[in-house]
């Protein structure tokens, strides 16, 4: 019962705004399309979006801003230049090793691999 | 800290950089660097620090190869000292090429070498018997 009447005042409260809407002037018409159209605007829910700017201003936040900050990260940058050169050296010279080895111990004679 | 943290970094930076160790004398090689490295013991000292540095990385492997390896390996190692290093980089490359044949013909190749060794041997043999 109560839902009827509930139903019943929500289709008279339609009803009433249809026909009042169409009482309206062109003016009032107009506001109330601007106003929705502001109210809608303010509502929306901006999108989380990739921009340079947030990219710059996060990477000058990271960047060493004293005279000591720029000399520690030179030198561990220097320090990781340096592990990394020895590293592949050392690579290289393993490799290198392996192949001689095969080569000093083949049992295909050493003269057919030099000239 | 802050000192002890930069002079670390430094140290890093800096002890990175030498690829290889300064040269060793003969005297300080272990036992079994020396055995490996028997054939060249009188040539050793006045190698370059990069040719020590090469050899002392093979003589790592010394102990884990067999007997036939190791008569091989040793009874080389004396003409690969005297190579120069294109030679020697020649070689790599030839064998690193020959490494990818495959196996029937590596093995093709091998019997054929082992006869013209035989043959040649046969020759040799000849001719020490008319002189």
């Amino acid at each position: 019962m109560k839902n009827h009447t509930q139903h019943l005042d929500h289709q008279q409260i339609k009803a009433l705004l249809n026909r009042s809407t169409e009482q309206l002037d062109g003016d009032i018409l107009y506001s109330l399309r601007q106003a929705r159209t502001a109210a809608l605007h303010r509502q929306r829910v901006p999108a989380p979006v990739f921009t340079l700017s947030a990219v710059g201003h996060r990477a000058s936040a990271m960047l060493p801003h004293s005279t000591g900050q720029w000399l520690t990260a030179c030198l561990l940058l220097a320090a990781l230049a340096g592990s990394a050169t020895a590293y592949w050296h050392h690579q290289q010279a393993q490799q290198l090793s392996h192949l001689d080895i095969a080569i000093l111990t083949d049992d295909l004679p050493i003269k057919i691999f030099i000239d | 800290m802050k000192h002890s943290t930069i002079a670390l970094l430094l140290f890093c930076a800096v002890g990175n950089t030498s690829a290889f160790a300064s040269p060793q004398p003969w005297q300080k090689l272990s036992p079994v660097e020396q055995e490996a490295l028997a054939p060249v013991q009188h040539q050793w000292n006045g190698l370059s620090e990069k040719q020590q540095h090469e050899l002392l990385l093979m003589t790592e492997h010394y102990p884990k190869f067999t007997p036939a390896e190791k008569q091989r390996f040793l009874s080389r190692m004396t003409t690969w000292v005297k190579l120069t290093p294109a030679q020697r980089q020649a070689a790599r490359d030839k064998y690193h090429a020959f490494s990818k044949v495959p196996p029937e013909k590596r093995e093709q190749v091998k019997q054929m070498l082992k006869k013209q060794k035989e043959q040649q041997e046969q020759q040799e043999q000849q001719e020490t018997k008319t002189p």
